[in-house]
């Protein structure tokens, strides 16, 4: 039996440096972290309701990477009926963090690299306890 | 905020596909119009806010003329906008631009150098785009 992949659905707003933050931790766990147990979702194709696109979501766990405190990407997800199984928000881990501030939306100079870093690391754990969680259910 | 009856303003729009370095670059170039080569000139909009209707995207898409930077062929940003009823007074597609300055970005999470000299290209062509657009607004 085919193991179901937790999709990662990331932040796409472009208005604020926290947006970025949390489409590099996206790609970091993507690509490097768990590139075996996850894959990406694209919310605009969810927005313009593409069908493979929200039936994914309808049948998979979906890990949500929000930027800021506006929860668009949650939205997205929930509006069109995905299993959210669980949420990481940038905004969230940069207040628990010294308030690391990414230099702008383009470079995100030291700060903001370390902050993406803590980001991917909580989005690593969610996967490893959706992906158990998954396991325990089958 | 965001001044809506000044038209000496432009928005920008980026594609915001998270699948392809060609989307990457578009972001990418984009912000570079926004924050370093006409900062004064330009309004962004994000298209999943304005999409999820949070404002002030929804206000400034049908109060400015629109500059878009598609990543591909698809071109989703410029069909969202036209769904939200604004006003594209400009466009450039990335997928062409790569083919004009033959550079390909290396992947969606790291576009490379070659990646980083079509987004300046592109950041380039957008701000002429811009600046275009307001000699225009000028004339009219």
């Amino acid at each position: 039996m085919n193991r179901k992949k937790v999709a990662i659905a990331a932040c796409t707003g472009l208005d604020q440096p926290l947006g970025t933050v949390a489409r590099m931790a996206a790609y970091q766990v993507l690509d490097v972290l768990r590139p075996n147990s996850t894959v990406l979702l694209c919310p605009p194709a969810l927005i313009a309701e593409v069908e493979e696109d929200v039936v994914f979501i309808q049948e998979n766990p979906v890990l949500v990477i929000d930027g800021c405190s506006e929860g668009c990407c949650e939205r997205i997800v929930r509006d069109r009926g995905g299993k959210i199984a669980s949420i990481v928000n940038a905004q969230e881990i940069q207040l628990r963090s010294n308030n690391l501030q990414p230099k702008s939306r383009r470079i995100l100079g030291i700060q903001g690299e370390k902050l993406v870093n803590l980001v991917a690391k909580q989005a690593a754990v969610e996967v490893n306890r959706i992906v158990d969680q998954e396991e325990v259910e089958r | 905020m965001t001044d809506l009856s000044n038209h000496k303003k432009i928005a920008i729009v980026a594609c915001a596909g998270m699948d392809k370095g060609l989307g990457s670059v578009a972001r990418t170039s984009v912000f570079k119009v926004v924050e370093e080569l006409r900062s004064d000139r330009v309004e962004l909009i994000s298209l999943v806010p304005l999409l999820s209707d949070v404002a002030p995207h929804t206000a400034l898409v049908t109060s400015m003329p629109i500059v878009i930077v598609d990543g591909c062929i698809e071109r989703c940003a410029t069909k969202l906008i036209i769904k939200k009823g604004g006003r594209i007074k400009g466009r450039v597609l990335v997928s062409n631009s790569a083919r004009k300055y033959g550079v390909t970005p290396k992947s969606a999470s790291d576009i490379g150098q070659d990646g980083e000299k079509l987004s300046n290209a592109i950041a380039d062509e957008a701000a002429s785009l811009v600046d275009k657009l307001i000699g225009e607004k000028k004339d009219e």
